[in-house]
C-alpha cells in the first residue's frame, strides 16, 4: 500500500534534478524486477518511468556546460 | 598620515611622529625575508628570533607570535634556513627594527618535508583526515566551484576532463604559490562558503611543483579552511605522487586537475546508457509478466472445456443409467452448461471493461487473447449444440412421440425380453402421454 500512495504522490511532480529523477528511476526499477509483481501497478508505475525517462533523455540532450569566472566583491 | 613625498623639506617631526610615519611605511608591504636563525628566545606569547645572513654579515631582530608559529606547523631550530613572510616595525621605546613574521616555512627540501610531517602528524591527531567526517559527493553533480589560478594549466585540465554535460561551472581565481596564495586560497573559500548560491562540490586545483611551490596546500590555514567548508570539497594538487596537507584534509583526493575533472564527469557519460539499460529491463520485466499471464490464460479455456466435457460425460451417464427420468435431467444439464458459458462471457466482458483504460500493449495482448478465449468458447458452444442435436435424437421423449413404448414389470424392470416375463404377469406400458396396466396373455418367442 505505502507503494501505492508513493506513486500516487509522485505522479505528477516534475524532478528537481537529474540526481532526483535517477534516483526514482532506479527505485522504480527495482520494484519491477520483484517478484510477485502487481500488473494494475505495474502500469501505473510504468506511466511514471516513462516521464523520468524523457525528463533524462531531454536534460542529456542539453549538453553545454555553462562556464563563468566569479568576481570576489 | 602624510605622504613622503608631500612632506615639505622644512617640516619638523618629533622622534615618535618620525617612528610612526616609518612604521606606516613598513608595515603594509609584507615581504619574504630568507635566513639562518641564529638565536631563539620565548617571552610570553611572542618568540623572538634572529636572522643573519653570514655572507653580507647582516642581523635581522625578528618575532613571530606563538600561535601564528604553532599555525606554521614550523620548529624554529638555531642553525637552519628560514623563509619569513611579514613587514618591518620600529618599535618605539628603544627604536629597534624588527621584522614582524605572520608566517615561517623551513628552506630546503629536507626542513620543508620535515615541516609537512610535524603538521601532518598535528592534523592527524586533531583528527583532520577522519575518514567518517569525509562527505561522500552527491551523484550527477550540476553545480561546481573551482578555486584555480587563471593562468595555470590545472583549470585548463579540469574544463576538458569535466566534459560537456550541461553542469554549471564558476570559477574564483586565487593564487596558488608565492606570499599572497594561503590567503588568496583562504579568504576565496570564504567567500564561497558565504555566498547564498552554494555548489555542490567546491575544486580546489593547482598543477605539480616541487614542495616549496606547494607550500600553500602544505599549510595550517588552507587545512582548516576546507575542514570548516560547508560543501564537500575535492582536492586536486600537483601530481600524482604528490600528496598534500588539503589531500588529506579534503572530502575527496583527485590525483591531478585531469582526474577531478574526470571524476566528476564519470556519472553523466555513463548517464544515457544506464537509462536505456533501466529502460529496457523494466519493458522487459513488464513484457516477461504478461507473457507469464498470458500463458496462464491460454490455458483456462482448456481447462473450462475439460470441465464441461467431464461434467457432460458424468450427465451423459446419468442419463443413459437413468432414461426413465428423460427429459427434466437433460434440461438442467443443458441449462447448467449454459449458465457456465455466460458466466465465462460475463468475466470476459468484466476483465476487458476493467483494463480498457490502459494505454498499454497489455491491452493488445489481453485482447488477442481474449479473441482466442472468445473462439475456443465459440467451439464449446458449437461442440454442446451438436451434442444437444445428438440428445434431442436419442431423447427417449422423441421415441415416445414416435410410437415406441416402455413396458417395465411391477418391480419397475425394464423388459427387454420375452424370456423377462410369464403367462399372467401384471406389466406397465408406459406411453407418450401416460401408462397403461395389462396382463400377458400370450408369448411367443420370434424365430
Amino acid at each position: 500500500m505505502s507503494q501505492t500512495t508513493q506513486s500516487d504522490t509522485k505522479k505528477t511532480t516534475e524532478p528537481t534534478s537529474f540526481a532526483e529523477a535517477m534516483t526514482e528511476l532506479e527505485s522504480l526499477n527495482q520494484w519491477f524486477q520483484q517478484d510477485d509483481l502487481d500488473l494494475e501497478l505495474g502500469l501505473e508505475k510504468l506511466q511514471r518511468s516513462r516521464e523520468l525517462i524523457s525528463y533524462c533523455q531531454k536534460r542529456l540532450a542539453a549538453v553545454e556546460t555553462e562556464f563563468l569566472e566569479l568576481k570576489q566583491g | 598620515m602624510p605622504q613622503p613625498s608631500l612632506i615639505p623639506p622644512e617640516a619638523v617631526f618629533s622622534v615618535g611622529e618620525y617612528l610612526d610615519l616609518v612604521n606606516g611605511l613598513l608595515q603594509p608591504v609584507k615581504i619574504t625575508v630568507q635566513g639562518e636563525v641564529t638565536q631563539v628566545q620565548e617571552r610570553g606569547s611572542a618568540v623572538y628570533f634572529t636572522l643573519s645572513d653570514s655572507k653580507e654579515k647582516a642581523t635581522l631582530n625578528a618575532m613571530i607570535w606563538r600561535d601564528k608559529l604553532w599555525k606554521s606547523g614550523v620548529e624554529l631550530r638555531v642553525g637552519e634556513q628560514y623563509a619569513c613572510i611579514g613587514a618591518g616595525n620600529v618599535y618605539k621605546p628603544i627604536g629597534r627594527l624588527s621584522f614582524m613574521a605572520d608566517t615561517l616555512t623551513p628552506v630546503g627540501e629536507g626542513a620543508l618535508q620535515q615541516a609537512f610531517e610535524k603538521l601532518k602528524k598535528q592534523l592527524e591527531q586533531e583528527g583532520y583526515f577522519a575518514p567518517q567526517r569525509k562527505r561522500a559527493l552527491p551523484a550527477f553533480i550540476e553545480d561546481i566551484v573551482v578555486l584555480s589560478s587563471a593562468q595555470g594549466d590545472a583549470i585548463r585540465d579540469f574544463r576538458t576532463h569535466v566534459g560537456q554535460f550541461g553542469q554549471k561551472i564558476r570559477f574564483v581565481d586565487v593564487r596558488v604559490e608565492g606570499i599572497n596564495a594561503v590567503d588568496s586560497i583562504v579568504q576565496a573559500m570564504n567567500w564561497v562558503a558565504a555566498r547564498p548560491e552554494r555548489p555542490q562540490v567546491l575544486v580546489l586545483t593547482r598543477g605539480g611543483g616541487s614542495l616549496e611551490s606547494l607550500q600553500a596546500f602544505n599549510s595550517r590555514e588552507v587545512a582548516e579552511a576546507i575542514f570548516r567548508c560547508p560543501i564537500p570539497v575535492i582536492s586536486a594538487v600537483g601530481h600524482e605522487r604528490d600528496i598534500t596537507i588539503a589531500d588529506l584534509v579534503a572530502d575527496l583526493r583527485a590525483s591531478t586537475p585531469t582526474d577531478a575533472g574526470k571524476i566528476l564527469s564519470r556519472d553523466w557519460s555513463q548517464a544515457e546508457e544506464r537509462v536505456k539499460q533501466v529502460q529496457q529491463a523494466i519493458t522487459w520485466r513488464l513484457e516477461s509478466v504478461l507473457k507469464q499471464m498470458q500463458e496462464q490464460l491460454q490455458t483456462w479455456p482448456q481447462r473450462w472445456t475439460q470441465r464441461f466435457a467431464s461434467v457432460y460425460q458424468h450427465q451423459l451417464s446419468r442419463v443413459q443409467m437413468a432414461q426413465s427420468l428423460g427429459k427434466s435431467v437433460h434440461l438442467r444439464f443443458v441449462q447448467r452448461v449454459e449458465q457456465k458459458v455466460s458466466l465465462a462471457e460475463q468475466w470476459e466482458r468484466r476483465w476487458l471493461e476493467k483494463h480498457r483504460d490502459s494505454n498499454l500493449q497489455l491491452e493488445a495482448y489481453g485482447t488477442s487473447l481474449f479473441q482466442r478465449f472468445g473462439q475456443n468458447l465459440s467451439r464449446l458452444q458449437q461442440r454442446l449444440s451438436a451434442k444437444q442435436q445428438y440428445f434431442d435424437a436419442v431423447s427417449p421423449e422423441r421415441r415416445l412421440a414416435q410410437g415406441y413404448v416402455w413396458m417395465r414389470d411391477e418391480s419397475g424392470k425394464v423388459i427387454r425380453s420375452v424370456q423377462n416375463v410369464d403367462l399372467g404377469e401384471v406389466f406397465q406400458i408406459t406411453l407418450q402421454d401416460g401408462v397403461i396396466s395389462s396382463k400377458v396373455d400370450s408369448i411367443e418367442k420370434r424365430k
